[in-house]
């Protein structure tokens, strides 16, 4: 094959789009496709089953403006959200600041931490409904002792369920959530805090004018991060509660299974799939607009 | 060097994308459908030569979990008699990749499905033959009542067959009673009373709950409806003759919502919502719970597991009792099995389902306990080395059947948005988040779209 003479530049530009011709090909098939399909396919009605899916235009759409359950799920979502962007914070931040002077023991504490994020969602949902059953978990043990507390089945009332399943995901979570603020400190320059303790800053001050600024990229990372998570969350809601007791812990995502899944009704299943994505996207918009501010995120 | 970088991206990408690669489906290609409908193809009368195995037609099935009940069958019964067909039990879930792989042009020659809802989204995308002229050519029609086969009716073709037969009943434990002196109810009011005195004398009613499964959700509002309102009203509101706001159904759940947060279900709402299915069959074989509304697919583990195997109680079962005292059998399918489109030998799967079907190996079927029959018809005679609460129960069926006493299964009658709307609705309405007035509301407003689209399971004329 006779190959073009091409300058030095140029080689190197297409060097560079060969080695990453496989990813973008893998890329294509399996996330850009799907998603072209998924935009769609909201488009339409289609059972799930089959390729025969009919053009409807933005019915899907209008359907979702009055569906009740879909805005009762979008609220949830946005509650869950405000539990993440609070509790997890406070708490990993919290426990980062502590760690990060420790030298001896600090990898045992870390690594005990960090244990909860590793261990798959289906098993770790199955260990709290043990510990939370009243019958066998905490309310048990502490019934024997004669202290009444744990009584109650929280997965199992409305007004519960979905901070209960917060609660858990949290557990999970937080542990993750500590180790990447600890990294991020562990880059902030002692020279700064030496400064800071000469101008007599406590602990307290000098995480505020130290520590805090330091790891403020990392901070609004994992902000914009969980924002996109929590609209996306699926497997805890749907392992501990499928969306229940009724409609009291019901999200988007799971919504979306029932409706695609269990109702053939892939068309508006696919339609609040897009609604998803279109928040994700719309977080990802103000970030980048507040960035393009001059915002340090 | 360019010539080097080229050829070693050449080569990643070429494993990258052949390891992503589909694997082959497994039984079929894609094909033209044969013309099923017109006259099956004539099946070669044997020689005096058998025909050798490597001539044999491969007829695959997913089956999922009843691997272990249907590869006994298949491999000592079946296959060794078939003479044109072999079939081959695949372990993999007959639901969503069933559904994938047929959607995309392969998957198994015979098509299992939940039930007539879901076998439905594949007859109207036409996934399946037709199998009417199978029908005329193995009688059918004469061993399966025509309710059963015009359940699968769309647009005035046949396309599946009902499986597993099963009926609703109330299970109850038959050691407490007697210690206690209940006795099994016979009307509905007696139900209620019973289930009262029962609360009063620190016994859960009925041992239900729906943590680790929705479908007890399902049992009860079906078999209430049914038994107070009525199969006929239930089916005249299944087919829009009669709104779902109706005072009829408006008592049914609004019984259902004083009992619910009276703690009849598993003694509270919280652990009606969070106990599992294991241990809602526990609280009952410990004697904790009294009753209990499930399907005669639980003869099978309750005679070998440990419900009530060492807790020294024993069980028995009545019908679910009705308001004007007649018992009530709900027809209930646990699945539906056609003829994949893509299918190469739709014949020979024809054969397969009409030896499948066949009473002798339904008989065969309730022995293993695995599953329940087909609604087909079986001889006495072959039922009578089974359970004697087996054949009790499908001779209560038979009869209540022939006299038009049967009533309606949600997963059997219920088009999916409906199912999925009572039952969701149904616990918001146990948490007074929904009154039984806004409920039934939706109910009718869900039913009216799944009718007008078509998504609605025809039910047979009573």
């Amino acid at each position: 094959m006779r190959l073009v003479r091409m300058n030095y530049q140029s080689r190197q530009v297409l060097t560079a789009w060969l080695f990453r011709s496989p990813l973008l090909a893998i890329q294509f098939l399996v996330i850009f496709l799907p998603a072209i399909s998924a935009i769609y396919y909201s488009l339409t009605k289609w059972s799930g089953v089959g390729l025969n899916a009919e053009f409807i235009g933005l019915e899907n759409f209008k359907r979702m403006l009055g569906d009740r359950i879909y805005w009762l799920s979008l609220t949830h979502n946005v509650t869950y959200l405000a539990i993440f962007l609070t509790v997890p914070f406070i708490i990993s931040l919290l426990a980062a600041s502590i760690l990060a002077p420790i030298k001896r023991g600090g990898m045992f504490f870390r690594t005990a931490l960090f244990i909860p994020f590793i261990i798959p969602s289906v098993i770790t949902s199955f260990i709290w409904k043990s510990i939370l059953n009243p019958t066998i978990g905490l309310g048990w043990l502490f019934r024997q002792v004669g202290i009444p507390i744990f009584t109650k089945a929280y997965l199992g009332i409305p007004s519960t369920a979905l901070y209960t399943v917060a609660f858990i995901d949290n557990w999970h979570f937080w542990g993750f959530l500590m180790i990447l603020f600890l990294t991020a400190m562990q880059a902030v320059p002692p020279e700064l805090y030496d400064a800071a303790k000469i101008d007599g800053a406590n602990r307290w001050n000098q995480f505020r004018y130290v520590t805090f600024p330091g790891i403020r990229p990392t901070v609004m990372f994992m902000i914009m991060m969980l924002g996109i998570w929590c609209f996306q969350v699926f497997d805890w809601i749907q392992i501990l509660t499928g969306g229940g007791p009724g409609n009291s812990s019901q999200v988007l995502s799971t919504y979306l299974y029932q409706v695609a899944i269990l109702n053939f009704d892939a068309g508006y299943g696919s339609a609040i799939g897009l609604s998803i994505s279109l928040f994700a996207l719309l977080i990802i918009g103000v970030f980048t607009f507040l960035r393009r501010r001059g915002w340090e995120i | 060097m360019l010539r080097k970088t080229c050829m070693v991206c050449f080569a990643i990408f070429v494993i990258v994308v052949s390891s992503c690669a589909p694997q082959p489906p497994a039984a079929t290609q894609v094909t033209e459908p044969t013309k099923a409908e017109v006259a099956p193809t004539a099946v070669p009368q044997p020689t005096n030569t058998e025909v050798k195995p490597a001539e044999k037609a491969k007829i695959e099935m997913w089956v999922g979990t009843w691997g272990e009940c249907f590869k006994p069958i298949v491999a000592n019964t079946i296959n060794p008699n078939a003479k044109t067909y072999e079939v081959i039990i695949n372990d993999n879930p007959s639901g969503t990749a069933q559904k994938a792989a047929v959607s995309a042009g392969g998957g198994p020659d015979i098509l299992i499905t939940s039930g007539p809802t879901e076998a439905r989204a594949y007859s109207e995308a036409g996934l399946n033959v037709p199998i009417d002229a199978y029908v005329q050519k193995y009688g059918w029609d004469k061993l399966f009542p025509s309710w059963a086969l015009d359940l699968s009716l769309v647009n005035g073709k046949r396309y599946t067959l009902q499986a597993e037969l099963e009926t609703m009943i109330l299970f109850y434990n038959k050691t407490l009673f007697e210690k206690k002196g209940y006795q099994p109810p016979k009307t509905f009011d007696e139900l209620l009373t019973l289930a009262a005195q029962m609360k009063k004398d620190g016994i859960i009613p009925f041992g239900s709950a729906v943590g680790d499964m929705k479908w007890p959700d399902d049992y009860v509002y079906g078999e209430y409806l049914n038994a107070i309102a009525g199969p006929q009203a239930v089916y005249e509101a299944l087919t829009g003759k009669r709104s779902w706001t109706d005072p009829v159904f408006v008592e049914t759940f609004k019984t259902l919502h004083d009992e619910a947060r009276a703690g009849w279900f598993m003694g509270g709402l919280d652990s009606y919502f969070t106990k599992t299915w294991d241990e809602q069959w526990a609280a009952v074989g410990k004697g904790e719970a009294g009753m209990t509304i499930q399907g005669t697919w639980m003869f099978h583990p309750l005679s070998i597991d440990g419900y009530f195997k060492d807790t020294g109680n024993t069980w028995d079962w009545v019908p679910m009792p009705r308001k004007d005292g007649k018992p009530v059998f709900d027809i209930g399918l646990g699945s539906a099995w056609a003829i994949n489109k893509y299918s190469k030998h739709p014949d020979e799967a024809a054969e397969f389902l009409n030896t499948w079907f066949s009473p002798d190996i339904q008989v065969e079927l309730l022995k293993t306990g695995c599953l329940a029959s087909a609604p087909v018809k079986i001889p006495k005679s072959a039922m009578a080395d089974l359970d004697p609460k087996i054949v009790a129960v499908y001779d209560a069926m038979d009869q209540a059947f022939a006299n038009g006493d049967y009533g309606y299964t949600t997963w059997t009658f219920w088009p999916s948005k409906l199912q999925t709307y009572m039952q969701k609705g149904l616990e918001d309405v146990y948490n007074d988040q929904l009154s039984v007035d806004d409920y039934l509301k939706g109910a009718d407003a869900t039913l009216k779209e799944a009718l007008a689209a078509g998504d609605a399971p025809p039910i047979p004329a009573r």
